[in-house]
């Protein structure tokens, strides 16, 4: 082969790959961003408060060492309050009886069970009992690299009756890691025994034997025995997850088995063509929600709502209702492939609003990669911009063109939207 | 281009543009280097965090996502050093329910993967992102000499590779 022949084939195959892997990519947006620094700024000046306490405490206490003072530093006096980094203390459950030790679930030695997933899967997540130290185990090395289980402690443990026995169980986020991008996680149920070891129940989430779900942390629920949690279809590497469904769970005496919830998931469009987008589960990015990462909507009639993680995972209760609204919707093709724009009303938990004309994708990059339909890359936003109401989006007066019509302080105007301009993977904003 | 004044406040719309023009093709540079398409995401996400930070000075540079990229990279070197077969991983680990991507993409990324870290950097800001070699020294912390030594072999591994695989 020729350098030249070399070099084309090497550019072919990188121009491919990027067009694929463009797809998979979901940013989370400049509102992230914002709220991710004003988070580090304010836990920077935290640690600058906890930094000045502690250079003032120190003369305090080298001054009481060199008086003698039998009493120390008065009291009010800095360096005299509680640590300020104090471990945090095991709340036992409720209903645990009096003398039973508390299972120390970090350093616990647990079953974990086979996992059901498919043959690598499985292959790779041994089952076996493992020592956990400090929430995580290695217990295997694959191809030089660690395979791990990891405790998820950025979410609270749920700890409510499942066994319909004395005591409450517990449920754990369990992770199995190896290298790349392969991180599949379970919901496993755990017995606290009173001397403070724990026995496994199961997995909660026990679809067909080959499959594993993706699930939503902060969507576990327990209700008399029964646990309800959302999925999002099967585990996958690669993309985000498109869809939702709330399933339940209990626990039958030797396994969990599903109680309530569809079995299945529908098929998810592979093109734009014909979609109706006010009957689709769909991922909406970037909607105002100060950090959060991206919302999936099961929309009925055009109207849904989400109830949305935070994406600072150290504070678990940030959890707030987005409600959503499709107002407009408009195809613009076939030049270059088909394209959408869609005009969606947000609603935070506040009453606030916010329109949004979204880019419409439907994320489907090949056999098997059922991505879904996703919203994202707001072309035009109320509050940026001067964009102060969005009144409506319409068919443009070209190919590929949509018609947004927007109200700013100068009054009300139309702006077209081009996709593919000079080539680009993007909508333009056509200059009047 | 050089603006005549830093904005005045950080969250302008230059800061919305750059995020929106570069977030997709950082993160495929840094998912080909490093195999991992979450984990890319978010170190990405993680320098466009650190250029909203310093923004009012950021934005006075000529090129923004110069900076980014670079902090992007080292976030990626620093973090992945030991990441070297993840592509290969996932090729070997498809699973039947994962959702694979298409056969010349693992292909590459397998290709990719068998590259020393550097011969890849090289490989994949070349043809990636369309840098020249002077700007590809830039961000690897090389001479540019060392770069070119690197691409080519770099390429002409990955060339072998693909050719092994189709046959």
């Amino acid at each position: 082969m020729s350098d030249f022949e070399q070099e084309t084939k090497l550019h072919g195959a990188f121009a491919a790959f990027r067009a694929e892997s463009m797809h998979d990519v979901s940013p989370a947006g400049t509102d992230a961003v914002r709220s991710t620094v004003r988070h580090q700024r304010k836990v920077r000046n935290i640690a600058l408060g906890v930094l000045a306490l502690t250079v003032m405490a120190v003369p305090v206490a080298a001054y009481a060492t060199l008086q003698g003072d039998p009493h120390g530093p008065p009291p009010g006096v800095p360096g005299t309050t509680a640590p300020v980094t104090a471990e945090p203390t095991p709340v036992p459950s409720p209903s645990a009886s009096l003398d039973q030790k508390a299972p120390d679930l970090p350093n616990a030695r647990i079953a974990v069970p086979g996992w059901p997933g498919g043959e690598n899967i499985t292959k790779f997540c041994a089952a076996g009992t493992y020592t956990f130290a400090n929430g995580k185990v290695v217990f295997g090395q694959h191809e030089g690299y660690e395979s791990t289980y990891s405790q998820d402690t950025e979410y609270p443990l749920v700890r409510a009756d499942l066994d319909g026995q004395p005591g409450d169980e517990i449920l754990m986020h369990l992770t199995c890691s190896g290298p790349g991008s392969f991180h599949p996680q379970q919901l496993l149920a755990l017995k606290p025994l009173p001397d403070g070891t724990v026995r496994t129940l199961g997995w909660v989430i026990a679809p067909k034997p080959g499959e594993i779900y993706a699930y939503r942390e902060v969507s576990v629920k327990v209700a008399d025995r029964v646990v309800s949690v959302e999925v999002m279809g099967a585990y996958r590497t690669n993309g985000w997850y498109t869809r939702k469904q709330t399933r339940s769970y209990r626990y039958e005496g030797t396994a969990f088995k599903q109680v309530a919830g569809p079995t299945s998931f529908p098929v998810v469009p592979s093109t734009l063509r014909g979609l109706d987008l006010r009957q689709q589960p769909v991922q909406v990015t970037d909607f105002g929600c100060t950090g959060c990462r991206l919302a999936i909507v099961n929309f009925v009639d055009g109207r849904g709502s989400d109830t949305v993680q935070t994406a600072f995972m150290t504070d678990p209760t940030r959890v707030a209702v987005y409600e959503f609204t499709i107002e407009g919707f408009v195809i613009a093709g076939p030049q270059g492939g088909e394209h959408a724009l869609a005009l969606v009303t947000s609603r935070a938990p506040d009453g606030a609003t916010q329109k949004r004309v979204y880019d419409v994708r439907v994320g489907t990059t090949g056999p098997g990669d059922e991505f879904g339909v996703i919203l994202e890359n707001p072309v035009a936003a109320t509050g940026k911009g001067g964009v102060t109401d969005i009144v409506g989006i319409k068919a443009g007066p070209r190919e590929s063109t949509v018609e947004v019509t927007v109200r700013t302080a100068a009054g009300q105007e139309a702006r077209i939207y081009q996709w593919g301009v000079t080539g680009s993977q993007s909508w333009s904003h056509e200059p009047s | 281009m050089v603006r005549a004044a830093p904005p005045t406040e950080v969250g302008t719309g230059d800061f919305e543009e750059l995020y929106a023009a570069h977030f997709h093709n950082l993160t495929v540079q840094l998912y080909a280097y490093a195999g991992d398409m979450g984990q890319a995401q978010e170190l990405v996400q993680e320098a466009f965090c650190r250029a909203y930070s310093r923004w009012k000075q950021i934005s006075t540079y000529d090129d923004p996502v110069a900076w980014v990229r670079k902090v992007a990279w080292n976030l990626a070197t620093s973090r992945w050093r030991r990441a070297r077969t993840a592509a290969n991983f996932l090729r070997k680990h498809r699973e039947q329910h994962v959702s694979a991507p298409s056969p010349d993409r693992v292909a590459l990324a397998a290709a990719l993967a068998t590259l020393p870290e550097k011969q890849r950097g090289a490989v994949v800001l070349h043809y990636l992102a369309d840098m020249p070699i002077t700007e590809i020294a830039t961000v690897l912390g090389a001479a540019e000499g060392t770069v070119k030594s690197w691409l080519h072999r770099g390429r002409t591994a990955l060339a072998a590779q693909l050719s092994e695989q189709e046959n």
